[in-house]
């Protein structure tokens, strides 16, 4: 196969540090929702 | 490491402990303690199966590769594992979730009866004792506070069993929370740091030869195709079909696989890279921590102690729940069907309590046994797969062909030919600095064949599917 451009590389490496940086805070928000709607709602 | 990085540390594991201990008041039967009472949601899926499934082995092991041979590591090494989960996701989970199973051994009671369920549960038992990860632990705490190895091992194994004790999955999830966004947002600002400084990842290409970058590097097929084929386990992951069944719906269970193959390749790709800016910095460092020797020289006072929290939680994520799946596979699955009388549903949680303390002693024990975490690290996916994917495969989708005789044969074949492999290649073998693994060359007239200890499963799982076919025209056609 041939091998990867530096290009390519550094785009999906910037690309992953979003989603590490982004999405874990976004889906511990999206848990305490979930958390705090339970909390009003127990029978849920 | 300075004061403030030590405070973070303790503070991390002061919070961990404290949360298990308070979710550990809800537990009312062994389905609460053990599948959380089946009320998962997606958020919390997500990030229970994101944090179990990676630890130090992917940190560690992934990086040991990425340092040595380069892009190989993500394409070939982990890629294969986002179609097996895929599949997962999309066709098993479905099936699965039809019965009201509560482990992966449970399967093979069902379709197949309790002799099959033995071998599985010890299949699993094999594949879930968290020993690298518990040996990850060890080396973090050496390398980096000076804690001597066998104390850090013991120190891990000690807290997250714990939590994990006191709570079940519900603990072991709900602290999962906090090691998932831990463990992923540390690497993600490691890697924006230690990049940075390096003068961004175009960098890498001047400093690294041209097999760096190639998606298939040096190793030679044969490895390869044990590579790829070793992401067979994500069809039988233990853990992957604990939180199938403790999911509140198939939707929240499929979301949740389909977010989590996003972090993890995200993940993987951070740490490949990683390992790549570690070979590139020309140092020369230990392979299998060089991820870790980097980022920490990288790092300034106070992100040091976040990032080693970061690392900390990787490992402690999945002991925890691999501690939990080890010590049901003997209280559950092993000893429960065998037992004499029912048991009640308080004797057993007192029971997996006491199994997933011994699981942790005995995970410790091994800690020291094996040379590469890549090596042992297939070993344990190798059982595994040998033992379950086929009479698994085989009661869900070939139901007709499901009898007792096929479901132990196949299982018993797969566990003692990849154990008999593994054993004839550590007495015969030697260990090849070079390969960083163990071979045995045997001579067939002039020619000399190199048996790679990595090669078991290219010969244990046509030995399951053979039993199979035989147990399936020659056994009984009903389960005991």
């Amino acid at each position: 196969m041939n091998p990867i451009h530096p290009d390519t590389l550094s785009f999906w490496t910037w690309v992953s540090v979003g989603v590490l940086v982004a999405g874990p805070p976004a889906v511990f928000v999206w848990f305490l929702r979930e958390v705090r709607s339970w909390f009003r709602n127990p029978d849920r | 490491m300075s004061a403030a990085d030590f405070a973070i540390v303790i503070a991390y594991i002061a919070g961990i402990l404290g949360l298990g201990a308070a979710v550990s008041r809800r537990i009312a039967s062994f389905r609460d303690y053990f599948v959380a009472g089946g009320r998962m949601t997606t958020p919390i899926l997500v990030c229970t199966l994101v944090s179990t499934y990676y630890g130090l082995d992917v940190l560690f092991g992934a990086s040991e590769v990425s340092y040595r041979e380069g892009l190989v590591s993500w394409f070939v090494y982990l890629r294969p594992y986002y179609l097996a989960i895929l599949i997962a996701a999309i066709f098993l989970a479905r099936r699965l979730r039809r019965h009201d199973f509560l482990s992966l051994p449970d399967i093979g009671g069902h379709f197949y009866g309790r002799g099959t369920r033995a071998v599985m549960a010890v299949a699993s038992f094999v594949y879930s004792l968290p020993i690298l990860a518990i040996m990850g632990i060890g080396i973090v705490l050496d390398v980096t506070l000076g804690i001597p190895f066998a104390w850090g091992v013991l120190l891990g194994a000690v807290i997250s069993a714990a939590y994990t004790i006191l709570g079940g999955l519900l603990a072991d999830a709900m602290t999962d929370t906090v090691q998932f966004v831990l463990m992923c947002f540390t690497l993600g600002i490691a890697a924006i740091l230690v990049l940075g400084r390096m003068g961004g990842v175009e960098t890498l290409s001047d400093k690294l030869e041209p097999r760096f970058f190639d998606p298939l590097g040096s190793y030679p097929p044969g490895v390869l195709l044990v590579f790829a084929a070793s992401a067979l386990s994500a069809l039988v992951e233990p853990a992957f079909y604990q939180r199938i069944f403790a999911a509140v719906s198939y939707r929240a269970i499929l979301a949740a696989l389909l977010i989590g193959i996003v972090l993890w390749a995200a993940f993987d790709w951070v740490v490949t890279i990683l390992g790549m800016a570690a070979a590139a910095s020309g140092e020369a460092y230990e392979p299998r921590y060089a991820l870790l020797s980097l980022v920490l020289e990288e790092l300034p006072a106070g992100l040091k102690g976040l990032f080693l929290a970061g690392v900390l939680a990787t490992a402690m994520s999945t002991i925890d729940s691999y501690l939990l799946i080890s010590g049901g596979n003997i209280a559950y699955d092993l000893y429960r069907p065998f037992a004499r009388r029912p048991i009640s549903d308080e004797k057993l949680i007192g029971l997996t309590r006491w199994m997933v303390a011994l699981s942790g002693l005995v995970a410790v024990v091994f800690a020291l046994f094996f040379r590469t975490i890549v090596s042992a690290w297939i070993f344990m996916s190798t059982v595994l797969v040998a033992a379950v994917l086929v009479p698994v495969l085989g009661a869900l989708y070939l139901p007709k062909t499901a009898s007792a005789a096929a479901g132990l044969a196949s299982s018993a074949a797969g566990l003692a030919v990849s154990v008999l492999y593994y054993a004839a290649v550590h007495v015969f073998g030697t260990f090849d600095q070079d390969l960083s693994t163990q071979v045995w060359t045997i001579a067939i007239g002039e020619r000399s064949i190199p048996l790679w200890q990595e090669y078991a499963l290219l010969l244990a799982l046509p030995a399951s599917v053979a039993a199979y076919i035989l147990g399936a025209m020659f056994g009984r056609r009903s389960a005991p």
